[in-house]
């Protein structure tokens, strides 16, 4: 498993260390990002895909209601286990729901999740890290072992404890997902902003009597973009990712609200007698991971044109 | 715990358990074994071992420390019942078992056992009625914690007067009296006496027991891994047909499935979407029965809900559901409507009940009496209240009552009903519906019922508020009743009993009686000699052989 | 060196006890209890109050912490609530177990390293394309599915893999260890592959940017040289020090992964002791994961030393 990819509960969780990221002020700096993402066919076929995603699931209840002609929790018990057919696209589950419509709704429920980690990730890994990182010295000895202390806090019981003072709300169990891994952003923002700040012009700044605040927010922070723009990247993927391995734990989401994780974990049962209801959550999460990824990976390319393969 | 004449002594038949705790100890426990056959790679026919695929290895073999059904299944193997057990075919007689026979005096409290004189442990030495008294005192002791400790309460003596005469005096005379003395399922004083009954550290006979009285010996545990048992040559019914019972332990139910689909293992715990595919498989052979431990399902209401204690509700809500629909569909067929306390299967069932069948028309009216009304949206209010019920339902890893609780949901919806669901993990949810502030409606659950009709009283009970009762029902009526019944020896008294209070809690509704459920079980065809009884398949293991 | 160990060890003690001081708070405060004694309604509640007493769990839950940590610093971890064996006893049942998965994951996902050396190497090649597919696929979906989806196709088909577990009964030869190891360890070192790859692949690109390696080609230096003694060396630096976290990466994501493959060990002992709620067993574990983590992080200070002979310890 290592860092990098397959996030697993509470522990050591990095976004995917890519690239020592360069930073480069230079005015146009975004426009030549784009010109030369836009260069990239697999980048935007995988922006594309991701924007369709997006799209699809945004319209799921326009979708469900007028095009397949059901709604994801009518009940159909007289028709479960029906396999694929012109009425029900992916077939029905073992209440006779259709799988398409519940793959949709699904599909809102964790990209939120997906949106909300990385959301809550950035909002404390990135001050953090650059606190840490720009500071130096006691401060980042102090956040070190804060980190360090809370990398090993068991995400589980975190969880547990939250499946029961909260009413069941996918948005807070994204943000605790967040909240527990918001370190491996910390430690990557706290790594770039170290190499920042040693910069000549950061040291010109100071000379030149600019505050603390300035130097962070209008010559460090804007040099981040490429770092946080990937982590955030990565940080989706990955809150989708985790939250079907917890749904395995019976801590992810929990039914009857559907998720893609809790979908596919309880597909399980029906792996050989129903493949359609293990396929369609499976396809939704290899497809949306597999944009995200794709996309983080053009961009940070993009973003630093000598890395390009 | 379904088969179980085998569930050890230790256990008795006291046994109301949680339906729950089955799922939550998972698929295949083995008093509801299932075994499979052995080894991977082919030569499973060479052997005459019987391989088990399960998901959850026990905790130790001390049959007075342990409460999960794991490790009851695997005492069950090593150590022998009790003095007399059911009758597997007629659940309501007793038969001998390590007894040969038993008298009970005059004033029906004291009852003398005669042990059967070819008793042996695994070491040769005599099965005596000093090993029962012995650990009928170990087991009372306080300081020794048996979790089960107050089934021992019903008995005022225990003695052993010669090596084959077991004497116990009950407190007081009941219809359930040969049950309440014999709970003592012995251990072998010769080797026990000598190490610590408690402390695993200076007792290995606790993790592995080396002297023992059942049909089978441990012969390697490893933990998480296996277990492996082989035939107790001494065993008083005489040696088991099989060699030997091998319990894999897996880590999840569809690896236990895949296991059993493709002929690794003999026997694996199912759950129901597993047997309908199980019938379609050329080798394996499925059994199905209705156990006279009925389990049933059911919606518990939490009374303390100013809402649910208007019983003309409570009826609404029982007629709102429609069972049949559950039991085909979610059961699959391997289950049938259930209207009251009592399953049809037991001597004490009366039809002459009251029946909350599927009616929505009904619930409406029954809504309306109670001050409910539809509002614009469709949706119910009162007084200005919208009708708005948390269910609750645990683990939330059970499939079934996941179902159960999202078709309820669909249900109630349909009569303006807003129900909120809430999946927990088991011990979350034990806290929830048992402890402060008890912040939910509707409980999804199940009964593993018992065949003794009387024990039934503690879900009906005040005192057994919230262990057994968690809804908080108090019906002093009922319970008066039960406390006559188990003083009446007279079988057309007491059935006139136990319908009267079948009529009283239908009439109170404080639950919705949704189904009662079929046992079953799959096993590969080369394992011959089972045989379903309402007591199920395990209690003639020691016949079962390999084809 | 001795005194940036001596300083690195102090640390770590005070960030294990504030580990072990909020992983004590966050397990009391979780709801339910031992579902052993609250899960059958047939134990009386007088017996269940004197097995709390006897438990200890009854005292203020500090009181309870404190004589906890008096005990684990003389490495006294209690016996388990569950089977009142020592705890220390019934986790070195299940370690090596966990060890052997771990490891074999460990050194197989290092395979990553020449990988993305090749590729990079050969970038825009054949090769680099289809490790790139690799790795951007097997991180889209979830390894513990991958694993199990295998293993249930493999039931159904050609049995490639045996249905999980450590060995086959009766057998145990090391053939046949080595069989039940090898999807379990492929599955688990994924992570490492892809990691690796990607990580390698770009530290190469940017080190072979670099002007000292111009220098060195231009100097006339064999490639082979050059690759070796710049290039390889210099990109290893940072691909070192993620190493620090495979160790704790690979004892979490055994919780997964133990369950898929019916692995003996304490990954899936960890489900099980949370679900039961068998505290002494899970303190122990989470010290037991704490203590990877810090001593990941100092094996990767210590080879981060090794490859780069410019840092120095103080």
């Amino acid at each position: 498993m290592a860092e990098v990819t397959q996030p697993q509960l509470g522990v050591t969780r990095r976004p995917a260390p890519g690239v020592v990221w360069e930073a480069r002020p230079s005015p146009g700096y975004l426009q030549l990002t784009w010109r030369r993402f836009r260069r990239d066919h697999v980048s935007m076929a995988a922006l594309g895909l991701f924007l369709l995603i997006c799209a699809i699931t945004l319209a799921a209840p326009l979708l469900v209601t007028h095009v397949l002609h059901t709604d994801p929790n009518t009940q159909d018990l007289l028709n479960n286990f029906a396999p694929p057919s012109p009425r029900h696209w992916l077939g029905t589950d073992e209440l006779g729901r259709d799988t398409l419509a519940r793959v949709l709704y699904a599909g809102q429920v964790s990209l939120r999740i997906g949106l909300v980690v990385a959301a809550v990730s950035l909002l404390i890994g990135v001050p953090v890290g650059l606190a840490a990182g720009y500071y130096g010295g006691r401060v980042d000895d102090a956040i070190n072992a804060v980190i360090q202390v809370l990398q090993n806090i068991p995400g589980m019981f975190l969880l547990i404890i939250l499946s029961v003072t909260y009413r069941p709300d996918p948005t807070l169990l994204a943000a605790f997902i967040g909240f527990i891994g918001w370190m491996g952003t910390a430690r990557l923002v706290r790594g770039q902003t170290l190499s920042l700040a040693r910069r000549d012009y950061i040291d010109a700044a100071r000379v030149l009597g600019a505050s603390d605040a300035r130097i962070l927010f209008r010559h460090i922070l804007p040099n981040l973009t490429s770092v946080v723009t990937v982590i955030a990247g990565f940080e989706i993927a990955t809150g989708i990712l985790l939250e079907s391995g917890l749904s395995y734990l019976g801590l992810g989401v929990q039914p009857p609200t559907a998720s893609w994780g809790n979908m596919l974990q309880g597909s399980l049962d029906y792996v050989t007698r129903a493949p359609w209801l293990v396929a369609a959550p499976g396809a939704a999460i290899f497809l949306t991971v597999l944009s995200i990824f794709l996309l983080a990976d053009g961009l940070r390319d993009a973003f630093d044109p000598r890395m390009r393969g | 715990m379904s088969l179980s004449s085998r569930v050890p002594r230790a256990v008795p038949p006291i046994g109301l358990v949680l339906v729950v705790l089955l799922a939550s100890c998972v698929a295949a426990t083995p008093d509801r074994p299932a075994p499979a056959d052995a080894p991977p790679g082919g030569q499973a026919n060479a052997s005459r071992i019987l391989t088990v695929a399960t998901t959850s290895d026990a905790v130790s073999f001390h049959p007075y420390k342990v409460t999960d059904s794991a490790s009851r299944g695997y005492q069950g193997l090593v150590y022998a019942g009790g003095l007399v057990r059911r009758n597997p075919h007629d659940p309501s007689q007793f038969e001998p078992e390590l007894a040969e026979r038993w008298e009970i005096s005059p004033d029906r409290r004291t009852y003398t056992f005669h042990l059967r004189a070819d008793l042996r442990w695994s070491d040769g030495q005599p099965i005596t009625a000093e090993d029962f008294r012995w650990t009928y005192e170990q087991a009372r002791a306080p300081e020794n914690g048996y979790p089960y400790a107050s089934n021992l309460e019903p008995i005022a003596s225990y003695e052993a007067p010669d090596s084959r005469t077991v004497v116990i005096t009950l407190k007081e005379p009941l219809v359930i009296g040969l049950e309440s003395a014999d709970v003592i399922q012995p251990l072998p004083k010769h080797v026990w006496e000598r190490l610590d009954w408690n402390d695993a550290e200076r007792n290995p006979e606790i993790m592995a027991p080396t002297v023992v009285s059942g049909p089978f010996k441990l012969k390697e545990w490893q933990r998480d891994a296996f277990a492996t048992f082989v035939a107790n040559e001494l065993y008083f019914r005489g040696r088991p047909k099989l060699d030997g019972i091998t319990y894999q332990i897996v880590g999840t139910n569809q690896i236990a499935w895949q296991k059993l689909r493709a002929g690794e293992v003999d026997q694996a715990g199912l759950e129901p979407e597993y047997f309908l595919e199980a019938k379609q498989l050329p080798h394996l052979a499925t059994y199905e029965w209705w156990p006279a431990a009925a389990r049933w399902d059911y919606i518990g209401y939490n009374l303390r809900r100013p809402l649910l204690q208007d019983v003309t509700v409570r009826r609404a809500l029982a007629h709102a559901l429609d069972r049949q629909a559950l039991a085909d569909r979610l059961y699959y067929g391997l289950a049938e409507p259930s209207y009251g306390p009592y399953p049809p299967s037991c001597w004490c069932y009366t039809p002459d009940l009251y029946k909350y069948e599927y009616d929505p028309g009904r619930a409406r009216e029954l809504l309306a009496q109670a001050g409910w009304q539809p509002g614009p949206d469709g949706r119910l209010v009162r007084n200005g209240q919208p009708f708005r019920l948390r269910l609750l339902f645990g683990p939330n890893s059970n499939r079934v009552r996941e179902r159960i609780a999202t078709v309820a949901q669909a249900e109630l919806r349909q009569l303006g009903i807003e129900v909120e669901i809430q999946a927990y993990e088991w011990a979350a949810f034990l806290d929830a519906i048992k402890r402060p502030p008890y912040d939910w409606d509707l409980v999804v659950l199940g009964w593993n019922a018992t065949v003794e009709p009387h024990w039934m009283y503690q879900i009906w009970s005040e005192q057994a508020i919230p262990a057994l009762n968690a809804g908080a029902y108090v019906n002093k009526r009922v319970e008066a009743l039960y406390a006559q019944a188990v003083r009446e020896f007279d079988l057309d008294g007491r059935k006139a009993l136990y319908a009267e209070i079948q009529r009283e809690i239908t009439r109170d509704a404080p639950y919705i009686f949704l189904t009662v459920n079929k046992a079953f079980a799959a096993i590969h065809r080369r394992v011959g000699g089972i045989e379903p009884t309402p007591l199920g398949i395990s209690h003639n293991l020691h016949e079962w052989y390999i084809r | 060196m001795t005194r940036f160990l001596i300083r690195r060890l102090i640390q770590s003690a005070f960030i294990l006890l504030g580990v072990s001081v909020l992983n004590f708070a966050l397990m009391r405060a979780a709801p339910g209890g031992l579902v052993s004694l609250y899960g059958d309604p047939r134990i009386s509640p007088a017996t269940i109050q004197r097995l709390e007493e006897q438990f200890g769990l009854h005292d203020p839950i500090p009181v309870q912490y404190l004589k906890w940590l008096g005990n684990a610093v003389r490495l006294n971890f209690g016996v388990s609530l569950i089977d009142q064996r020592p705890v220390v006893e019934k986790i070195g049942e299940r370690l090596p177990a966990t060890i052997q998965l771990s490891l074999a994951a460990m050194v197989l996902g290092l395979l990553g390293i020449p990988l993305g050396a090749y590729a990079a190497l050969h970038r825009g090649g054949l090769g680099d394309n289809v490790i790139r597919l690799f790795t951007v696929f097997g991180n889209a979906v979830p390894h513990w599915w991958l694993g199990l989806m295998i293993l249930v196709i493999s039931a159904n088909t050609v049995r490639l893999f045996p249905l999980g577990g450590m060995y086959t009964q009766g057998d145990g030869s090391l053939v046949d260890r080595l069989w039940h190891l090898a999807l379990p360890a492929m599955i688990a070192a994924m992570g490492g592959w892809i990691g690796y790859s990607r990580y390698m692949r770009s530290e190469m690109l940017e080190v072979l940017g670099q002007d000292f390696v111009r220098t060195a080609r231009a100097k006339g230096l064999p490639e082979r040289l050059v690759l070796l003694r710049h290039v390889l060396r210099n990109a290893l630096i940072p691909v070192v020090t993620i190493m620090g976290g495979t160790l704790a990466a690979l004892v979490s994501g055994s919780v997964l992964f133990e369950s898929t493959f019916s692995w003996p060990g304490i990954g899936r002992m960890a489900v099980q002791a949370a679900f039961q709620r068998d505290y002494p067993v899970l303190m122990a574990l989470n010290m037991l994961g704490a203590v990877l983590v810090i001593l990941g992080n100092l094996l990767a200070d210590l080879a981060y030393g090794w490859v780069d002979p410019r840092v120095r310890y103080d």
